[in-house]
């Protein structure tokens, strides 16, 4: 929110520069985001005195003015002589001797653009111009000219009149502390408090007469206290023509971003700026009959709000209703058919209290977004509506000349209680620390206005109706803590018992994979976990197993992703161009549903591209990475390789394998879809995925170490023709078990494929652990193992 | 007599030995020197017929000459042989190596485990919970009700209902875990949570709707984890974390889920303290904030209110991340280029 420094340091008394209040605020309460000098868009605009005003020989619109406009800063100005007015020819219908107004002198280049010099108007010379508001900047009123208040000092520059040698602070205001600092008047209290001084207690509040001139004023029924906690209903009598409020705080307003509208609705705005209570003005005569109520709408209502836009109420909108419907959206904006205008005669002026969840819901509800309501939805002091009403009274009184004509009054008494927390004062250095004295402590909680004493071992502490966010203990210790100031508490090693530190296995093995693949030369990326329409196909998950976002800000939010793939593949094919191979891989996690509840699960996606000399090349690389990871952690026992039935649109349908612990689908990988890498020549891109709980669920066979091998193996290479769709995978199987006992090892080296049929090659070594085996021996078990792959797959040995 | 003859060949021998400089010569000095047929050769055979005084006094000496003149040949053989090496098989070593090329750990990742190493020195485990979380555990649990203007701190992605049976969002911090874990564990404990979190708002150089957050949970018994302590953890962390001493200051905040709530700055670690552009001048960066557990977030988890008290904290990765390699824009982090993840 926006502070006036003049404001608060008339308000609080401060000596602090506005710097310096910005660090003290910034170390014991909030953070000021920004302090900045006011410039004001009033160069060349000074006070003028009309001395007289006759109509314009040649024209029956315009008047020729003669404007006292003396003064030091007009004279370095316009380099004119004192005392000599200007002569200004003016078109507007209001201006009249006797009036003070906002004069800008020629060379003056006004805040619309515009740039004011001398003129002939129809064979009258005019010097300068009278402004309108607009003119000004100050709002769209281009009825007449702006006239001032008449105690406004002739010749002063406007900008002087208004008091606009300001600062202005930005200070953030944290959100459980919108009922007391959201004002002028809250924060210069917290500024004396951080100060130790005293604030003007509430008894200043009392000072004015509460005595209506009249009666006949509307009444008020409250509907649901818990949505209207309180509401003072003001009725005052314009007849006369309301006055513009004083220069000064329409200055004041117009540096906090307020445009004068209405005399009225300038006082409800300054209020508001100065108490942080909303208030709000009806035309009186505009509302019907002879009371207003506070309900919630009833269904089919509508309401023309004053931004011009018709909204349609439901019942869980709180609404200001006269005799004929809702006249106002209560505590969010007021209605567009009773506001207050130039020929309002009569105001009915409110102050109330809503209930912040309630005015909360409506405005988010509407798409709303006005003061009032965030001040309402940060709570308001609930004892504002009886408080304010003398300074709403004397407001209207003294400088509007109205004439208060009824009050009435609800107020909130349930909200008004006091509420008293009490705890053991050594619970201040048991939370912070750090033992702030007592008077100390009782100090500080006096200066923010909390009754505070402390009996026998525990402190009292009494909250005041304008801190309703010191609830408990920890919040008033809170506020002891900030004021004495954090930098007091010494930082101290926390002394706790010895335990073991729990080393979750999961996050052991996440790691471990990262590493690994990274010296296998994966470069690891990290992709969004939502996706929209394009990659939920090439997912292959069905669209109704996917969660979708409510809120989405693009297309490519629209649904969380239910496989690391798509993105993963989708970054793949954006990193071609860039380098001439990589692999990548992401450890991520992809959400889907599982009837009505949201599954979420860790995966590992990578890909790997690279020039083929010969197909299936980055196939076999992406595989054999995998494989080789999987035995570096002891995982690879019982995973197997089969071809896969069945695959998403990322794969290739002839090239991609499922990867399987047992009989379970523990991951996939393949070569992308040609449809990727169609631009790429010979460079292909692989891809994997896997789930990360499934390989965290296989267990390795412990390890038994067995003696290195003290007789010596014999070797044979094996060469054996099967047919064509035979897998080498299950030649393997067959080769190891009909090879048993004597068979050491048995390593794949080669495959061709010549027509229908293929020829696969295998290293193989035989041995025995008791004693060196001949080569007959070895012969035999050879035999035996051709003999096996003829019965399994019609297998030849290749001679 | 044999003495002054066994002085002289060895004279000789040592010169021509340290002065050979091929294979060829040293093989002719070998027989010459250090051979059966060899002068020393002679001597030493001729040693039986000496007289017992004589073969005292020559024997010694003729062996001692017999093992010089073999380690000589040797010598020369070793210098004969490296400066063949290094001259004939010489190549360039500074060509460069032929490894696999080396992948790379995304900057998040490797600061991750960089952080959790500290922690872990410090005694905390590490702890997880799910991305897609329940609006209880985000935001209720947290002390953050529905129609609270806390709500609007954290811009959220919501699911879609879709007959889901609980509300989900995106979890917009990392402290939606700590009920999770509170729930299951007793304290005391000290747990750190990293992970993912989401803010629903568009993206530019220093706004990203997905990064990268770590919380730091101390829970004891009430009297026992302070605001004291608090500092000193956070300062003990970012001195191991920039190894340098940090100063950790604390300023008055406001978090649902923390009383007293803090924002917590660090000393600027790029100019001192002196004031810079990354400090904005203050001396001071904003690292996040932290606070004394609310005890209706001890209560949501079922724990007795007032009976336990401890310390949260949580700050942005991503903000570390950027700050500590100097990183620009903050789309890279998820940008999949592997131009970048390769400085890493």
């Amino acid at each position: 929110m926006l502070f006036s420094y003049e404001w608060l340091k008339e308000l609080s008394g401060t000596k602090k520069s506005p710097e310096e209040l910005a660090e003290l605020l910034l170390s014991r309460a909030f953070e000021v985001e920004e302090v900045k000098k006011y410039e004001h868009p009033f160069d060349g605009v000074v006070v003028g005195e009309v001395l007289a005003a006759e109509p314009h020989p040649d024209a029956e619109r315009l008047k020729v003015t003669e404007v006292k406009v003396s003064g030091s800063v007009v004279r370095s100005f316009l380099n004119i002589g004192d005392g000599k007015p200007l002569r200004i020819v003016c078109g507007a219908p209001n201006v009249e001797a006797g009036q003070r107004v906002a004069v800008a002198l020629p060379g003056t280049k006004l805040p619309n653009g515009v740039e004011i010099g001398e003129a002939e108007i129809r064979g009258v010379k005019s010097s300068g111009m009278i402004c309108a508001k607009d003119e000004l900047g100050l709002g769209t009123d281009h009825a007449g000219i702006w006239v001032l208040p008449d105690d406004a000092e002739v010749g002063a520059p406007l900008s002087e009149a208004m008091r606009l040698d300001d600062t202005l602070l930005d200070v953030k205001i944290l959100p459980n502390r919108g009922t007391d600092a959201l004002s002028h008047y809250g924060l210069a209290r917290e500024i004396a408090a951080l100060e130790g001084r005293p604030y003007p207690s509430e008894g200043m509040f009392s000072r004015h007469t509460l005595e209506p001139m009249g009666d006949g004023g509307l009444s008020v029924d409250i509907e649901d206290e818990s949505a209207c906690r309180a509401y003072s209903g003001l009725s005052f009598d314009l007849a006369d023509g309301a006055r513009s409020l004083p220069l000064p705080t329409l200055g004041r307003m117009l540096m906090l971003g307020h445009h004068p509208i209405h005399p009225a609705a300038d006082t409800a705005n300054h209020l508001s700026l100065l108490y942080g209570q909303p208030m709000h003005a009806f035309d009186a005569d505009k509302l019907s009959g002879e009371k207003i109520t506070v309900r919630f709408a009833k269904r089919g209502e509508k309401l023309l709000l004053l931004d011009d836009r018709e909204i349609a109420l439901t019942e869980e909108d709180l609404v200001i209703a006269d005799a004929d419907g809702p006249v106002a959206l209560a505590g969010i904006m007021g209605g567009k058919d009773s506001a207050v205008s130039a020929d309002t005669k009569e105001v009915f002026f409110e102050i109330a209290n809503f209930d912040p969840a309630t005015i909360r819901r409506s405005r988010v509800r509407h798409g709303l977004s006005t003061e009032a309501a965030y001040l309402f939805e940060h709570g308001v002091d609930p004892s504002w509506p009886e408080k304010l009403r003398g300074e709403v009274v004397a407001a209207f009184t003294d400088s509007l000349g109205a004439r208060c004509r009824s009050l009435v009054s609800v107020s909130a008494t349930a909200a008004l209680k006091e509420r008293e927390i009490v705890f053991p004062f050594s619970r201040i250095e048991g939370l912070l620390g750090v033992a702030v004295p007592e008077e100390k402590a009782l100090a500080i909680l006096r200066s923010l206005s909390i009754g505070a004493e402390v009996r026998g071992d525990e402190l009292h502490a009494v909250v005041p109706s304008f801190r309703p966010d010191l609830e408990r203990e920890a919040d008033i210790i809170e506020e002891i803590g900030r004021v004495y100031g954090y930098e007091h508490i010494a930082p101290s090693a926390p002394l706790l018992p010895v335990v073991a530190r729990k080393t979750d296995t999961d996050s052991s093995l996440a790691r471990g994979l990262e590493e690994y693949l990274a010296c296998a030369g994966f470069d690891e990326i990290m992709t969004y976990s939502f996706y929209g329409k394009d990659l939920l196909e090439e997912s292959g998950v069905p669209e109704d197993a996917h969660l979708r976002l409510e809120n989405p800000m693009n297309p490519d939010q629209t649904y969380l992703r239910a496989k690391l793939l798509p993105t993963v593949l989708d970054k793949a094919v954006e990193n071609m161009p860039r380098t001439d191979g990589f692999r990548m891989f992401e450890f991520g996690r992809v959400h889907f549903r599982e009837g009505g509840s949201v599954r979420e699960e860790k995966r590992i996606a990578s890909a790997l591209s690279m020039k083929e000399s010969a197909p299936g090349e980055a196939f076999l690389a992406q595989k054999g990475e995998i494989e080789r990871l999987l035995a570096f952690f002891r995982l690879h026992e019982s995973v197997s390789f089969r071809p896969a039935p069945e695959v998403s649109p990322l794969f290739h349908p002839g090239r991609t394998a499922h990867i399987m612990a047992g009989e379970e689908l523990i991951g996939v990988v393949g070569e992308a879809h040609p449809s990727f890498v169609r631009k790429s020549g010979a460079r292909k891109i692989a891809i994997a995925e896997l789930s990360f709980p499934a390989l965290a669920r296989l267990v390795g066979s412990p390890i038994v170490a067995r003696p290195i091998p003290r007789f010596p193996s014999v070797s044979r290479d094996i060469s054996l023709v099967v047919p064509k769709d035979v897998p080498v995978g299950e030649l393997a199987r067959v080769i190891r078990e009909s090879g048993a006992p004597l068979l050491r090892g048995a390593e794949f080296f080669d495959v061709y494929e010549k027509g229908a049929e293929k020829n696969a090659a295998f290293h193989l070594s035989f041995g025995a652990d008791d004693r060196t085996i001949g080569s007959e021996e070895a012969e035999t078990a050879f035999q035996g193992i051709v003999l096996a792959a003829e019965k399994a797959f019609g297998a030849k040995l290749l001679v | 007599m044999h003495g002054k003859r066994i002085a002289e060949i060895m004279e000789r021998g040592m010169r021509a030995f340290s002065e050979a400089e091929d294979e060829s010569v040293l093989l002719a000095l070998e027989t010459e020197y250090t051979g059966r047929k060899s002068a020393l050769g002679e001597i030493l055979k001729g040693l039986k017929d000496l007289s017992p005084e004589e073969k005292k006094e020559v024997g010694p000496i003729a062996n001692e000459a017999r093992l010089a003149l073999g380690r000589a040949a040797s010598a020369a053989r070793t210098r004969i042989e490296t400066r063949k090496l290094a001259e004939d098989e010489r190549f360039d070593v500074t060509i460069p190596g032929s490894a696999a090329p080396l992948g790379h750990l995304h900057p998040i990742t490797r600061l991750s485990h960089e952080i959790e190493d500290i922690f872990a020195g410090m005694g905390f485990s590490i702890a997880d919970g799910p991305e897609a979380e329940t609006e209880f555990y985000n935001f209720d649990a947290l002390n953050v009700p529905a129609d609270h203007p806390a709500r609007d701190m954290q811009d959220t992605f919501w699911l879609k209902q879709d007959g889901l049976d609980e509300k989900y969002v995106l979890r917009t911090h990392t402290s939606s875990v700590q009920v999770r874990y509170m729930e299951s564990h007793v304290p005391p404990f000290r747990i750190v949570i990293p992970g993912r979190i989401f803010r629903n708002e568009a993206t530019d150089a220093s706004h990203e709707h997905t990064f990268h957050q770590f919380e730091c949970l101390m829970v004891d018994e009430a009297g026992s984890v302070t605001v004291a302590h608090f500092k000193h953890t956070a300062e003990t962390f970012f001195r191991e974390f920039f190894g340098r001493d940090v100063e950790v200051r604390l300023r008055p905040s406001f978090f649902p889920f923390t009383e007293p709530s803090f924002e917590f700055d660090i000393s600027c670690i790029l100019c001192d303290a002196k004031g810079c552009p990354v400090c904005k001048k203050s001396g001071w960066l904003e690292i996040g904030g932290a606070g004394m557990v609310h005890q209706n977030v001890f209560t949501a988890a079922g724990y007795e209110e007032g009976k336990y008290q401890g310390f949260a904290w949580g700050f942005g990765l991503t903000r570390l991340a950027m700050m500590k390699y100097r990183i620009p824009d903050i789309r890279l982090f998820m940008g999949g280029d592997v131009r970048f993840i390769r400085q890493f």
